[in-house]
């Protein structure tokens, strides 16, 4: 496109005449100001100044409200309006980017990057992984980043972060043709992608170098190529559609297993519905078959172990709803975030402010939808997803059902966007005479509020921005001590050795020292060893049973962490007991490498 | 010769980012990555959509959309056809599929006659600006570089940061009947060290003053005598010399080093 700065109008004429790039170079630079504020807060985070945190929230109005306001109005052309939803979601992305500039710091991000150099230094897919087993059997992500790698030259980090990007556009664009198709309104399209944003993992979460980033934009293009296949009256032209429909749900299969169960389940309901209200005819039923096939030979030849991996979370989840509603377990504390600190009361306030809003835009889509007798089965079921999102909110009391429902709630949000997208446009259409701007500035902000609300119940206030994670020291950097240990394990004692961590050591050990890593609760119980005061004999057997050549003794809490871990300390840290640290300070072990509270021990002797 | 369609553009530039990626260094990344990772992100899809879709039948965003997914769908699918035929996932055979790939479905695509025909200005209509508008698409290209700079630069520590320093030993390689020490200064500032060594009871030998920047090392193989003795490492500041900073402790020789 070339872009040609055109001599000043006479004002009467200019107004008149509607630009090409309608509002989007002011939506572009209400963007940019968002990521500009966002990496000044993510700079006084990381010198350990205060005002972040106002000036992250600034950053969200600044992206959102300006978006919301163009997306409200019946002037935007369908390209500025498409333009403006792929821009707001990249400009969410580059929040997360700015939170972690230099390396990946969830969870799990480390067995998914560790899983890319696996391919990298091998070759070859399907390998092993320590910390999550499963992952390799579904090798979507890490084999685009990979070639990633291969075809730009960038590192795993980078070609990671490129390809969560290319997943965030595929998101934007998905969930507008998807929209667009179904309401047949561009308007409903572009207010319901930007709804769509306001889902607790959106912004973080979603965009993390995890199998789901990539497997979810491909199942909502695998829902778009389903209700074109539908809308396609002649059967004789349904078969690009279908052949689309199995190149985009393969890759769903080969890349997440939920997103593809979830598949499964949406198009057997698409199903049901259709024959409900249309008959058994013309319902997707071999797409559906197609997909659960895919699924079922998938699982059976590459991937079997995925039912063990996934049946203690949801048996898990199951048990302590019942629990809660027997009353035989306590609640979880909503507001409460791990390490003890509390949300905000503002934010608690906009949180409840923003499901309020949301409940209340979701039936009125719903209202809207039931009057205009809309019967595509699809929408029904986005709708029922709208329904059964709110059902889902009250299992944010139970602990084990919480994570299970933030998951699930990205699935169904799909489902939100579009019916509280419809509820809003019929809203403003109902009161199209009462002063539209003033409308549309009431709309913004609610579209604002909701997104806040979604950020709040997503990520805890205290980890939304940059932590020290790389410092600059005169002319050098430093990394956390944690990882220069990883990286002495690697490059002294080579990438052959099988490490006893704390949760966030391990992922160090995994991806910066190349070892294979064990860490938490069970098969092995690496947590009890470590937090352990004596060495007992079960714990030198399973130390023989694992051929375990170190453990990593780490006396700072924060090491158990997969959230907070992976940073440097501020502040003097808190500590186990020193006897905690020094029960492998026996005869038969080496203390190979001391930094103070963290201890590398050789146990092969221990065996 | 300029391709005169779109798929002959694809095409093209199909063959282009192949070539540049077995040609261009790792050290331009930038470059590379501008030119080579079309074919991962965008080209396949692009041709497999024009292959099976008949013109007009998509709109713009709807053809986007399928170019990328489709696209991330060949690049998953080649590498898994390469895996299971026991090809190592490497550039040239990877990307040289994927590029057989995205010709085989332009060339399909143009067999059914799916191109279509583009010229410059089709490519890069002229959008006429206002100054406002202009001004605001400087201002935010400013402001989303600045944000980058920022952002990506590593910045100085804050208040309270805790450093530390590391000291480590280990048999050294190839059998050698000698120990390899090190230290790792991870503080803020530069530090002076001692570092003792003992071995089988008995003073080995003595490295002092060590002075080491904010994330410098130093490592020394120290003779520890025959019959492989406990050995064992101790690292003093030379701020407290008589008070053991880090200690390190090496009884069984069973551990193989790579480095010293």
């Amino acid at each position: 496109m070339t872009l040609v700065l055109e001599k000043p109008a006479a004002p009467a004429r200019a107004a008149q005449q509607p630009s090409p790039l309608g509002r989007l170079p002011f939506t572009c630079l209400a963007v940019a100001a968002g990521v500009m504020v966002v990496s000044v807060a993510d700079a006084l985070s990381r010198t350990g100044r205060g005002g972040g945190a106002l000036l992250f929230w600034l950053a969200v109005v600044l992206i959102i409200f300006p978006a919301a306001f163009r997306l409200c109005g019946e002037g935007a052309r369908p390209g500025e309006r498409i333009a403006t939803v792929v821009l707001v979601g990249l400009g969410l992305y580059a929040v997360k980017l700015l939170r972690d500039p230099f390396a990946f710091t969830y969870g799990d991000e480390f067995p998914h990057l560790f899983n890319l150099q696996t391919i990298l230094h091998t070759g070859r897919l399907f390998g092993s992984n320590p910390i999550l087993p499963i992952t390799p059997r579904y090798p979507g992500l890490e084999t685009v980043a990979a070639l990633v790698v291969h075809a730009g030259g960038v590192s795993p980090f980078a070609a990671g972060a490129i390809t969560v990007a290319a997943g965030r556009v595929m998101m934007s664009l998905a969930l507008y043709v998807l929209y667009a198709r179904l309401s047949g309104s561009e308007r409903a399209a572009g207010l319901g992608a930007l709804v769509y944003a306001a889902t607790p993992n959106f912004l973080f979460w979603s965009v993390q170098f995890a199998y789901e980033s990539l497997a979810l934009p491909l199942a909502t293009v695998a829902l778009f190529i389903t209700i074109r296949w539908a809308q396609e009256r002649r059967p004789d032209f349904r078969w690009p559609w279908e052949a689309a429909f199995v190149v985009v749900a393969f890759a769903v299969v080969v890349t997440h297993h939920v997103s593809a169960y979830v598949l499964v389940a949406f198009l057997l309901v698409v199903c049901l519905i259709h024959w409900r209200l249309h008959g058994r005819r013309g319902a997707p039923w071999l797409l559906a078959g197609g997909v659960g096939a895919l699924t079922i030979v998938w699982l059976s030849l590459a991937a079997a172990g995925t039912v063990g991996y996934l049946r203690p979370v949801l048996t898990s989840a199951l048990k302590q709803v019942i629990q809660t509603l027997a009353r035989e377990t306590p609640t979880r504390t909503l507001f409460a975030n791990r390490g003890g600190q509390v949300t905000p009361p503002p934010e608690i306030v906009i949180a409840l402010a923003g499901i309020i809003l949301l409940g209340l835009g979701v039936l009125v889509g719903v209202r809207r939808v039931w009057k205009q007798r809309w019967r595509n089965p699809l929408m029904v079921l986005l709708v029922l997803c709208a329904f059964v999102y709110l059902g889902t909110l009250p299992l944010r009391f139970v602990p084990a059902a919480w994570e299970t429902v933030s998951r699930a709630g990205d699935f169904l949000f799909i489902g939100v966007g579009l019916t509280v997208a419809l509820g809003v446009i019929w809203l403003l259409e109902r009161g199209r005479r009462r002063r539209p701007r003033r409308q549309f500035v009431l709309v913004s902000a609610a579209v604002t509020i909701v997104f806040g609300s979604g950020v709040i119940a997503g990520w805890p206030s205290n980890e939304r921005l940059a932590q020290p994670r790389q410092l600059a020291v005169g002319s050098t950097t430093l990394d956390p001590p944690a990882v220069v240990a990883a990286q002495w394990s690697g490059r002294t004692l080579s990438a052959s050795q099988r490490v006893f961590a704390q949760d966030a050591d391990a992922r160090f050990f995994l991806v910066n020292g190349g070892q294979t890593a064990f860490t938490g609760g069970f098969a092995p119980d690496v947590d009890d060893m470590l937090d352990s005061r004596t060495l007992t004999p079960a714990m030198r057997k399973l130390l023989r049973s694992y051929r375990a050549t170190l453990v990593v003794s780490d006396r700072r809490k924060i090491s158990g962490d997969n959230l907070f871990g992976f940073f440097f300390d501020i502040g003097a840290p808190s500590l186990l007991s020193p006897a905690t640290a020094n029960k492998f300070d026996v005869g038969s072990a080496n203390r190979l490498y001391d930094s103070g509270d963290l201890v590398i021990y050789g146990v092969r002797g221990l065996w | 010769m300029k391709p005169r369609t779109d798929l002959a553009l694809v095409i093209a530039l199909a063959f282009a980012a192949c070539l540049f990626a077995a040609v261009l260094p790792t050290s331009v990344a930038v470059l590379r990555a501008l030119l080579c990772l079309p074919l991962v992100l965008a080209l396949p899809g692009y041709a497999v959509a024009a292959a099976i879709f008949r013109p007009g039948e998509l709109r713009t965003a709807e053809l986007v959309t399928l170019s990328i997914a489709f696209s991330v769908a060949a690049t998953i699918g080649t590498g898994l056809l390469l895996a299971a035929f026991g090809v190592r996932l490497t550039t040239a055979p990877w990307m040289g599929l994927l590029t057989a790939l995205t010709v085989a479905a332009a060339v399909r695509a143009s067999v059914r006659g799916n191109a279509r025909a583009i010229s410059v200005p089709a490519l890069f209509p002229a959008v006429r600006l206002r100054r406002a508008e202009g001004a605001a698409l400087v201002a935010a290209l400013v402001l989303a570089a600045g944000a980058a700079t920022l952002g990506f630069t590593p910045l100085h520590a804050p208040k309270g940061t805790v450093g530390t320093s590391a000291i480590w030993l280990v048999p050294a390689p190839d059998g050698r009947e000698s120990a390899c020490v090190g230290v790792i200064n991870e503080q803020l500032h530069t530090t002076s060290y001692t570092v003792s060594v003992v071995a089988a009871g008995a003073p080995a030998q003595r490295f002092g003053p060590i002075t080491l920047a904010p994330g410098g090392r130093w490592s020394r193989e120290v003779a520890v005598g025959l019959g492989r003795p406990a050995v064992d490492a101790s690292l003093s500041t030379t701020l407290n010399p008589s008070v053991v900073y880090r200690h390190a402790v090496l009884r069984d020789w069973n551990v193989a080093a790579a480095h010293c």
